[in-house]
C-alpha cells in the first residue's frame, strides 16, 4: 500500500530548521568547551559547526513521507531506519505552526498525533513543509471519517473531494477574541512576577561581567545613593516584567480564533507564529474556568479544556485554551455552542461555612513560618520583616477557603477552588472521572470533614481535581454520586 | 466505610522482608560511605554514613510498626460498579474506582511475592493507576476476571 505513494522530502528550508535545533543541542558543548579554549576557539566552533551541517544534512535525506491512500509513512533514522504508519482514522490532531517569515513562503510546522499515549511529544513532526501537505492530509482525512465511523477501519477511497460536503452538513461556529478584553487579560496577568524573578537574575549575572575596577566605581557611587538607585532598578525590573508580559501575552493571543467544524474544534492564535490546534470535541475530559484575583476585579475570565491528547500540552503544559479571554458574565453564551454539553450559565455552587476558613488560613500561616523561621536565623533584626508574610498568609488562605464551591449538575461535577490567588473551577461530566476518592485525617473525622478528590485524564497525565475540608456529609454525598453508574 | 475484604495474612510477611531488605540496601550504602571513610580517607563521607545507617534503622522500626496498623485498615472491595480500596486510620483514604472505566488489569508477582505465592493486582484507568499490593492468585484472577467482565459489559469508554 504505502510503496504507491511516493516518498518526498521537506522542504528544503528544514535544513534551516535542524542547524537551529543543532545549535540549540550543541551550544551547550560550545559553552562548556569555549572559554578553556583560547587557542583553539575557531577549530572548535568549525568543528561544532561543521557537525551540525553533516547532521542536519543527513536527517534531511533520510527523512521521507508519504501521504498513502489510508495512512501517511514516515521514515526516518539514519542508522536505526524508523517507519512510521499512521491510518487517517487514528490520526486525533493536527498542529500546525507557521513563523512570519515562513507565510510567504507558504511553509509551516505539522505535528500529527494518534491517541497512544506512551509519548509525551505529538507522534510525528514534520518540520517545514508546504502547506499543500496538510491540506492533503485533512482531506483523506475527511474522506476516511465521512467513510466509516469507526477510527481506525481503513478504506481504499483516496482523495475524494468530501470537503465541501461535511462542512456544509455541520454547521459552524465562530469565534474571535476581543482586542480590548485581550489587553485588559495581558495587564492583568501574573506573569509578571516570574518574569521578575529572571530580570532580577540577569541582573545579578549582568553584574559579573562588567569589569571589576568599573563596579568599585560605581559601587562608591551605590553606596552615596544607594536608595535611589536601589529603587530606581526595581522600578525599571517591574516596568520591564510588565512590558515584557503584556507583549508575550499579546503576541500569543494575537487575533485568536476557535471555529467548531464537524466535531473538531480549532484554534488560531499568534503573532509572528500563527499556531493552529485541531482537536476532537469528544475527547474534551472536562472544562476549566480560570480567574486571578485581578482578573475576578476585571471581570474576565479564561476558559480551557482538558482534553485527552497532547494537544496545546506541548510548550511548558501549557493547556488547551478554548476562550484565552472572555467577560466573565458572557462565558457559558460564548461557550456552549461550541461545547454543547457545558452548562447554559454559571451554576450557583455550595460554599464553605465560614468556620472551615480556619483550616485554610491556619494551613498557609503554618507554611509560611519556615521562610519566616530562616529569614529570622539568618538575618536576626532585618529577618523579622518577614513577620509580613504572615498578613499575606492570611489572605491565601481567606481567598483559598471563600472560593472552594461544589455542585452536582445533571451528570456534571462542579468543583471550584481557591489556589494562590488563583480560582479555578472545573466542571467535570461525571463519564469522565477516572477514579476519586475520600481523604480524612483522624482529627478531621472528629470534625466531620473531609477532602475530596477526582481524577481526570489531562493529556497524557493526570489532573486530580481536589477541594479540601468539605462538611462530611457533602463530600460524602457527591462521593456517593459518582459511585452510581450512569 | 467499613464493609470490604482484608488482604492475605501473609502480606504482612512481605511487607516485612521488603521492610528488611530497603533495611539491607541503605545499610549497605551506610558501610560503604564507612570504608571509603576509612581507607580512602574522605572525611566528608563520615556524616552521610551516619545519615544513611540512621534511616536505615530508624525505617526498618517503623515500617516494622506499621505492618499490623497497614494491615488491619487495607481492605478492598469489589462492588457491582467500582473497585473500592480503603487504607489508614489516622489518614483514612477510600478511592474509588468505577469499573466502566478501567482500562486494564495486570497481576504480577515479585520474587518476594512468589516466595508468599501472592500477586499484586495493578489496575489502570485512562489516567490513573491503583494497587493492591497482594492477593493469593486464584483471588487475584477471579478479580481480574470479575473486573475485565464488568469493563467489557459498560464499554462507553471514549478515551
Amino acid at each position: 500500500m504505502t510503496s504507491e505513494a511516493p516518498k518526498q522530502h521537506l522542504n528544503p528550508f528544514s535544513l534551516f530548521y535542524y542547524a537551529y535545533k543543532g545549535i540549540l543541542n550543541w551550544g551547550i558543548f560550545a559553552l562548556i568547551a569555549l572559554p578553556s579554549q583560547r587557542t583553539n576557539f575557531w577549530v572548535v566552533i568549525g568543528t561544532l559547526l561543521s557537525l551540525v551541517i553533516i547532521i542536519g544534512l543527513l536527517k534531511f535525506f533520510f527523512f521521507t513521507f508519504q501521504i498513502g491512500g489510508d495512512m501517511i509513512t514516515i521514515n526516518s533514522g539514519i542508522f536505526v531506519k524508523r517507519h512510521t504508519h499512521i491510518p487517517y482514522g487514528r490520526i486525533q490532531t493536527i498542529q500546525r505552526s507557521q513563523w512570519f517569515f515562513l507565510k510567504p513562503l507558504h511553509l509551516e510546522q505539522l505535528k500529527i498525533e494518534t491517541a497512544g499515549h506512551e509519548s509525551h511529544r505529538p507522534e510525528v513532526t514534520l518540520p517545514v513543509v508546504s502547506e499543500s501537505v496538510r491540506e492533503e492530509i485533512e482531506r483523506k482525512r475527511l474522506a476516511v471519517k465521512g467513510n466509516s465511523t469507526m477510527p481506525g477501519l481503513t478504506t481504499d477511497q483516496s482523495a475524494k473531494p468530501a470537503v465541501d460536503s461535511s462542512i456544509s452538513i455541520t454547521a459552524t461556529h465562530h469565534y474571535e477574541i476581543n482586542p480590548h478584553d485581550l489587553n485588559v487579560f495581558a495587564l492583568t496577568s501574573f506573569g509578571i512576577l516570574p518574569l521578575m524573578g529572571v530580570l532580577a537574575a540577569v541582573y545579578g549575572k549582568i553584574q559579573e561581567y562588567i569589569p571589576k575596577h568599573f563596579l568599585n566605581t560605581v559601587t562608591k557611587e551605590i553606596i552615596s545613593q544607594s536608595i535611589l538607585i536601589i529603587s530606581g532598578i526595581v522600578l525599571l525590573i517591574v516596568i520591564i516584567a510588565v512590558v515584557g508580559s503584556y507583549f508575550s501575552l499579546v503576541q500569543k493571543y494575537y487575533k485568536f480564533t476557535l471555529t467548531s467544524e464537524s466535531n473538531q474544534l480549532k484554534t488560531y492564535q499568534g503573532l509572528f507564529q500563527r499556531k493552529s490546534v485541531t482537536i476532537p470535541i469528544n475527547r474534551i475530559q472536562a472544562l476549566r474556568v480560570k480567574q486571578n484575583v485581578l482578573r475576578q476585579w476585571a471581570k474576565i475570565s479564561t476558559v480551557q479544556a482538558l482534553a485527552a491528547s497532547s494537544a496545546g500540552d506541548d510548550d511548558k503544559g501549557n493547556d488547551m485554551m478554548i476562550l484565552p479571554v472572555i467577560k466573565t458574565h458572557d462565558v457559558f453564551n460564548q461557550l456552549k455552542p461550541f461545547v454543547s454539553w457545558a452548562p447554559d450559565q454559571f451554576i450557583s455552587l455550595e460554599r464553605l461555612p465560614k468556620r472551615h476558613y480556619f483550616y485554610f488560613i491556619r494551613n498557609a500561616i503554618l507554611w509560611t513560618l519556615i521562610p519566616i523561621a530562616g529569614c529570622i536565623y539568618f538575618f536576626r533584626l532585618w529577618g523579622a520583616f518577614s513577620l509580613l508574610l504572615l498578613i499575606i498568609a492570611f489572605f491565601l488562605g481567606w481567598y483559598s477557603s471563600s472560593n472552594t464551591g461544589w455542585q452536582l449538575h445533571g451528570d456534571q461535577l462542579i468543583m471550584q477552588s481557591g489556589w494562590l490567588f488563583t480560582r479555578t473551577e472545573f466542571i467535570i461530566p461525571k463519564k469522565n472521572v477516572q477514579s476519586f476518592s475520600l481523604n480524612q485525617s483522624i482529627w478531621m473525622s472528629h470534625k466531620k470533614l473531609a477532602h475530596l478528590r477526582v481524577n481526570v485524564r489531562h493529556g497524557n497525565h493526570n489532573e486530580q481535581v481536589e477541594i479540601r475540608y468539605v462538611p462530611f456529609k457533602d463530600a460524602e454525598k457527591i462521593f456517593n454520586w459518582l459511585r452510581i453508574r450512569n | 466505610m467499613t464493609e470490604g475484604t482484608h488482604l492475605p495474612e501473609k502480606i504482612k510477611n512481605v511487607w516485612r522482608i521488603s521492610a528488611f531488605i530497603n533495611f539491607a540496601i541503605l545499610l549497605i550504602i551506610a558501610i560503604g560511605c564507612y570504608i571509603a571513610f576509612i581507607f580512602l580517607n574522605w572525611q566528608w563521607l563520615f556524616w552521610p554514613g551516619i545519615g544513611f545507617g540512621a534511616i536505615a534503622i530508624i525505617d526498618l522500626i517503623f515500617e516494622l510498626i506499621l505492618v499490623s496498623y497497614r494491615y488491619a485498615f487495607w481492605r478492598y472491595n469489589l462492588t457491582a460498579d467500582a473497585v473500592e480500596l480503603q487504607s489508614g486510620y489516622i489518614f483514612k483514604k477510600l478511592v474509588s474506582i468505577p469499573i466502566a472505566r478501567v482500562q486494564d488489569v495486570t497481576l504480577s508477582a515479585g520474587p518476594i511475592l512468589q516466595s508468599q505465592k501472592l500477586q499484586t493486582v495493578q489496575i489502570t484507568t485512562a489516567s490513573t493507576s491503583h494497587k493492591i499490593d497482594g492477593l493469593e492468585p486464584q483471588t487475584a484472577e477471579q478479580l481480574r476476571r470479575q473486573i475485565m467482565q464488568l469493563a467489557v459489559e459498560v464499554k462507553e469508554n471514549d478515551v
